[in-house]
């Protein structure tokens, strides 16, 4: 009879521990990454759709807009020249498409700062209207302009903390066509927000602090403040 | 009990502990994996937490290195008399403090304290390069700037003694990320907040660099009138804009400029954010995107003269075209109104129009009410021919033109303007009307998306 105990416990003993384990490792596994793909630049998803429209692969628009489609004739296009059908242009893809994926044509420079504010844009105001993106944007480069804050559109954007998109990765998703334009307007010097340095969501915002900060004027779900 | 019994009786017996033994093994193992799994995690976690931590630590040592030697700097500055030699120091001065502004804004503070430091180094910086410019033009340090100065490094000095205090507590073993994990409550957060509590008062009249709060606190010039009421803003968009299906009011925006806010669909299925300002009803800016199309069917002739009207409509006196550029479906135009063959460039408006639709879809005219005011613009001294020979003989001019450029944040200066090619790249460069002297040079930059200035 003893034995049986001892061994019912120990059993008992085993599995907690394994259930243990078992949450622990659920809880912290790592988020998939299928969000994030290596992305081009708006320009180069216009050659690659350019190229596959003449060849007969892509029936879309040229609009430089890396979608379903685009990927669909990428893959059709892998498939018929024996690559990996991924719909990923890589730089095999690239080769075979006759394009580089290096340094851009020309002495053009790449637009890292209009990504970076697109991506940023992307992150925390996908779903807003335009305006509120824009808007977004200018509280960025208000920052940057701030005698506060960094000097510089990524030292703003990655100060610990100071965005959620940062912290969660939503930053590294690809930003759509709406993102890149109010980014491009921000550049542009539009600021909806008259010189806002802060915005929130009142519905989830959690820090008491920044309530105390005056309100400019609130656009879509986010209130925007100096 | 007979034998027998006893025998099945052990036989069950024994059956139900190998059983048992067998189930136990496999959840043994199984666990002793979970246990692994979990070990290696750990370890990564660990790793990647120690990882994080010098980089923490990095960023402190740079920021304790960049404050010891701006200290040292300063000191030198206050006990030299050679205009030159603390040229040289300033200008290494501010550099040191845009190095600590980098290395703070990377640490992991509550946004208040990350916010005061910042402003304290970014402030240093700007008024070191101020007064190194002005030595550079010729000029000495005042008493005043001297004290400033003195002000300046007092302050340094004891922040460079709570800092290297803080390091030797970093030495002896103190985390900055298990300090850190509650950003507004953490322990980091209440050590680094100490380090700003001295407020430098800079005099803001000799001193208007980049991060002056005169410059953030600029006073709206350019709008005059009553208040109107909203379903007055409400009629001066219907009026200028085409087609409009619906228009709904948006609410109000309480900042620098008052202003009273609405939504606006047209047939083109056009969504457009529209401020009009509640003192003298102006529409001060749009905000949409046009309907997303090929941009084929407007040429930008017909964009440019369309943005010309817009502006005109809206009360900007003499506008012309001094910038285009064009992004996909987007014509971009930057206006500028004349006076007296002056394209007057602290007043930019900035247009933007849907090449398809035809829709003015962007618009700023915030600028423009901020500074304009009718100048008395005083005249050139000297004459377009005598600086022409100041553009560099490898360019070639192209366009020349007379205009007020805002530089140095709150001055106007009449200027040419010489745009200049060479076989790759173009440039404006600007020639000070009455003393001929360089005073900006810009580039055209070509990017993926658009030309920029530079």
């Amino acid at each position: 009879m003893k034995k049986i105990l001892m061994l019912t416990l120990s059993m008992f003993f085993c599995f907690s521990i394994g259930l243990v384990a078992v949450g622990f490792t659920y809880f912290n596994s790592p988020t998939p990454s299928s969000d994030i793909v290596e992305t081009l630049t708006k320009a180069q998803n216009r050659t690659v759709q350019t190229k596959l429209k003449r060849w007969g692969y892509y029936k879309g628009a040229v609009d430089g807009i890396y979608g379903a489609q685009t990927k669909a004739a990428v893959k059709l296009f892998q498939r018929k020249n024996g690559l990996t059908a991924d719909g990923i242009v890589g730089p095999k893809t690239a080769a075979a498409l006759g394009m580089s994926l290096g340094g851009s044509t020309g002495s053009n420079q790449s637009s890292s700062d209009l990504n970076l504010l697109a991506r940023c844009v992307h992150a925390e105001a996908r779903g807003e209207p335009y305006v509120g993106q824009v808007a977004v944007a200018a509280v960025i480069l208000n920052r940057v302009r701030s005698a506060s804050f960094p000097n510089t559109i990524s030292g703003v954007i990655y100060q610990p903390w100071a965005f959620t998109c940062v912290n969660d990765g939503q930053i590294n998703y690809t930003p759509n066509d709406s993102a890149y334009k109010a980014a491009q307007d921000a550049l542009n010097g539009w600021d909806p927000s008259y010189g806002s340095l802060y915005y929130y969501n009142a519905s989830t915002a959690t820090s008491k602090w920044i309530y105390s900060r005056k309100t400019v004027v609130t656009i879509g779900k986010h209130v925007f403040a100096i | 009990m007979t034998e027998n019994q006893t025998k099945k009786q052990n036989k069950r017996y024994k059956g139900a502990v190998i059983g048992l033994s067998i189930a136990t093994g496999v959840l043994a193992l199984g666990t002793i994996g979970f246990g692994i799994a979990y070990g290696v995690m750990q370890n990564d976690a660990n790793e990647y937490g120690t990882r994080l931590e010098s980089i923490y630590q990095k960023n402190f040592y740079d920021l304790v290195d960049s404050v010891n030697n701006s200290e040292i700097k300063l000191s030198k500055i206050l006990n030299s008399s050679t205009s030159a030699y603390q040229k040289k120091l300033l200008t290494e001065v501010s550099r040191n403090a845009t190095e600590a502004e980098v290395s703070i804004s990377s640490l992991p503070l509550s946004q208040d304290d990350v916010n005061e430091n910042v402003r304290m180094v970014n402030q240093m910086s700007g008024y070191t390069s101020t007064l190194a410019d002005k030595l550079a033009k010729g000029g000495s340090l005042t008493s005043a700037e001297k004290d400033t100065l003195q002000d300046i490094y007092d302050n340094i000095l004891s922040l460079k003694a709570q800092l290297n205090k803080f390091a030797r507590k970093i030495q002896r073993g103190y985390n900055i990320l298990h300090n850190s994990m509650d950003l507004e409550s953490g322990d980091f957060s209440t050590q680094m907040s100490q380090l700003h509590d001295v407020d430098i008062e800079y005099p803001t009249m000799i001193y208007d660099g980049p991060f002056s709060d005169s410059v953030t606190n600029v006073a709206i010039k350019g709008l005059k009138g009553d208040k109107v009421t909203k379903e007055r803003a409400s009629e001066v968009i219907s009026a200028k804009f085409k087609n409009i299906v619906t228009l709904d009011y948006e609410g109000e925006t309480k900042g620098r400029f008052e202003t009273f806010n609405f939504r606006l669909k047209n047939t083109d299925e056009e969504m457009l954010y529209v401020q009009v300002s509640q003192i003298g009803g102006h529409i001060l800016t749009v905000s949409g995107t046009g309907k997303s199309g090929n941009g084929t069917s407007l040429q930008e002739e017909d964009a440019e003269r369309l943005a010309l009207d817009f502006a005109k409509s809206n009360g900007i006196e003499n506008p012309k075209v001094v910038w285009k550029d064009s992004i996909g479906a987007d014509a971009y135009f930057n206006i500028a109104p004349i006076q007296s063959g002056v394209v007057l460039y602290p007043d930019l408006v900035k247009v933007k129009i849907d090449l398809d639709s035809g829709t003015v879809v962007g618009y700023d005219a915030t600028t423009y009410f901020t500074n304009h005011v009718p100048r008395s613009l005083g005249s050139f001294s000297i004459s377009l021919d005598s600086v022409r020979s100041k553009v560099p003989i490898s360019l070639t001019i192209v366009g020349e033109r007379k205009v007020l450029a805002p530089l140095d944040y709150n001055r106007e200066i009449l200027c040419y303007e010489f745009e200049c090619v060479n076989s790759e790249d173009t440039f404006y460069i600007y020639v000070n009307g009455s003393t001929g002297d360089e005073e900006n040079i810009l580039k055209v930059i070509k990017t993926d998306d658009g030309s920029k200035l530079l």
